[in-house]
């Protein structure tokens, strides 16, 4: 029973919109416009410091709001020299080192939130944050940074995984989504959201 | 191109039927029956593995013993080490009812 279940939902998964439509649902819409500070929150990098797809994406975003003069200040995430291998990439791109703030110690998305909102939010007076992340990854980050006192515009990366074309990158999408509304069933569990 | 992987496989399940049945080789119906009897232990072990995974890290975490994301259990090669294990048990149950 369990074995034709499984068949059943790996084609509709693999072969359908299904993976799609429930992904546009968890999905947050930008809303880019001006703040405070950019936050581009960790990801992966390898241990030499190169930066992990979604963690490039996101700190090229987070370059180009600012090169936009969306905000005054941009702030890197990310542990294992990722902040820093994003600050190296924003300095060579033009972005001056004083509109820089690196943090790198906080291994989770809930860490990264509270981090931000001791530094951004009491230290330094940030109230609104464009907060950049992977779109399926936003709703949690979202509520995480909001929960700490800042206000959130988000500007989500990886817009073009909502638009999975072939079974494979549905599958793939079906485990971001597996995986997001487990961590989000998680944390309201725990009471973290 | 969905309709292209689907007649790829249409075509070599369609062939490996035909050379098995001149070959003589029945039970379609009981081997289906076991295919899909593997792959629901591949679930329940696959779900089984990303639990106790899940309980490892939150005990690691609570315990200071390590510091680990959730993503580290999140690893594909559990599906398929999780399709070994199915293999496995399937095929000793089978072979000790005999």
């Amino acid at each position: 029973m369990l074995g034709a279940v499984t068949v059943v939902a790996f084609v509709v998964v693999a072969f359908t919109p299904v993976p799609k439509l429930a992904a546009r649902r968890l999905a947050v819409a930008p809303d880019v416009g001006p703040a405070d500070a950019i936050v581009v929150l960790g990801a992966t990098a390898y241990v030499d410091g190169t930066l992990g797809d979604a963690s490039l994406r996101r700190a090229v975003l987070g370059i180009r709001l600012y090169r936009e003069g969306l905000a005054p200040r941009l702030v890197f995430l990310g542990l294992a020299g990722e902040a820093k291998s994003r600050t190296r990439l924003a300095l060579s791109l033009g972005v001056p080192r004083e509109a820089i703030l690196m943090e790198g110690a906080e291994p989770t998305t809930r860490d990264e939130a509270h981090r931000m909102g001791v530094v951004l939010g009491q230290r330094l007076g940030v109230r609104k944050v464009l907060l950049v992340t992977d779109v399926l990854h936003m709703r949690r980050a979202r509520a995480l940074f909001e929960r700490e006192g800042l206000t959130v515009r988000p500007a989500p990366t990886e817009t073009g995984v909502l638009g999975a074309a072939s079974p494979e990158r549905r599958l793939l999408l079906t485990r971001y989504v597996a995986q997001e509304v487990a961590a989000l069933t998680y944390h309201k569990v725990f009471g973290y959201l | 191109m969905n309709v292209l992987l689907l007649a790829a496989v249409a075509i070599t399940s369609l062939a490996a039927a035909v050379a098995l049945v001149r070959g003589g080789v029945s039970g379609l119906g009981a081997a289906l029956g076991l295919t899909l009897e593997v792959i629901g232990a591949t679930v329940v072990f696959f779900v089984a593995n990303v639990g106790v995974g899940v309980a490892l890290v939150l005990a690691g975490r609570s315990l200071s013993i390590f510091y680990t994301t959730l993503y580290e259990v999140a690893d594909v090669s559990l599906l398929v080490i999780a399709l070994v294990q199915a293999i496995g048990v399937t095929a000793w149950r089978t072979s000790s009812s005999r």
